[in-house]
């Protein structure tokens, strides 16, 4: 993986802009500091992989997954309720009935058939 | 070769739920990630937190793995993203609040002459390193601190490897000249 850079890899055919990053490699390396992680990375990466699956529910779904459905649920709520909402705002309009009346499903009667029934019932 | 397939070997067993199977796999390619992150970071508390959120990505994706490329070039590209967010994230929280001033003070002037191996030397050039880029800090890490090829370093970044070279090119370039006279005692 650490193989040596083939000549045909340099960014230039000019032999100074090759030796100019060759130069620029070796100073980066022989400069930079030693580059490993500090004793018992592998035990803090495997510890945090394990706080990781915690997170995850008992039924072995993913919380993530679980949050998805949620929003689907509330999405197909939002849209049921949007619907019945201009169902029953037609309904208002066309029977000339309350908001109310249509959205508890009456049936749609109009206000001079209240009247009518309301006067026959009156001694 | 025998080293590749002992990875996939691990990674089938680590997909199955066996803790030991990933550990080996941490424990063999920790310091080619230290490389890309600490490159990339420098030395720190994130570079080490960045460091594990490289496994655990890679834990989370076990599944996906398909081995088109090798654990270790899967791993680097991991740590290569995770570090470029990480610098995204230091830049914004820096834009937010530390003033400029603090930023000049940090700074190490490079009119001020150190020798070679003493630790300022060492600390001008890794500054001039942290004020490149991002993308063609990642390239310089990659091709030559890490000592990859430009195929490797194009397959990493998924850039063409025309861009590999021309940011190479630049980055050289803004070294030399950030650097000045150490750049030249360097060299000499």
């Amino acid at each position: 993986m650490r193989d040596e850079v083939p000549m045909q890899d340099q960014p230039h055919d000019e032999s100074d802009g090759a030796n100019e990053i060759a130069q620029a490699g070796r100073m980066l390396r022989a400069t930079m500091p030693p580059m490993a992680f500090p004793h018992g990375f592998s035990d803090r990466t495997m510890a945090r992989i394990a706080a990781a699956r915690v997170q995850e529910s008992p039924a072995g779904l993913p919380v993530d997954a679980m949050q998805r459905g949620f929003r689907v649920l509330a999405a197909a709520a939002a849209l049921t309720i949007i619907t019945l909402g201009a169902h029953n705002m037609v309904i208002t309009r066309l029977a000339d009935t309350s908001f109310m009346e249509a959205a508890i499903g009456l049936q749609p009667v109009s206000a001079e058939s209240i009247l009518s029934y309301t006067a026959e019932a009156l001694p | 070769m025998i080293e590749t397939n002992d990875d996939f070997a691990l990674v089938a067993r680590a997909r199955k739920g066996d803790d030991d199977a990933f550990r080996r796999l941490v424990e063999r390619h920790q310091s080619a990630v230290a490389r890309t992150v600490f490159g990339m970071l420098g030395a720190g508390d994130d570079a080490d937190d960045v460091g594990q959120e490289t496994f655990v990505r890679f834990h989370q994706s076990l599944t996906s793995f398909r081995g088109d490329s090798s654990v270790r070039t899967y791993l680097v590209r991991i740590a290569m993203s995770s570090a470029l967010n990480a610098l995204r994230s230091q830049r914004r929280r820096s834009l937010r609040f530390i003033s400029d001033d603090v930023a000049i003070e940090q700074a190490v002037d490079p009119a001020v002459p150190v020798a070679i191996g003493d630790d300022a030397h060492a600390r001008r050039i890794q500054q001039a390193l942290a004020e490149l880029k991002p993308d063609h800090r990642a390239v310089v890490v990659l091709r030559l601190l890490d000592e990859r090829t430009t195929k490797e370093t194009a397959e990493i970044l998924r850039v063409p490897e025309g861009t590999v070279l021309s940011r190479l090119s630049r980055a050289v370039q803004q070294l030399r000249t950030t650097l000045g006279p150490v750049w030249a005692e360097f060299t000499e």
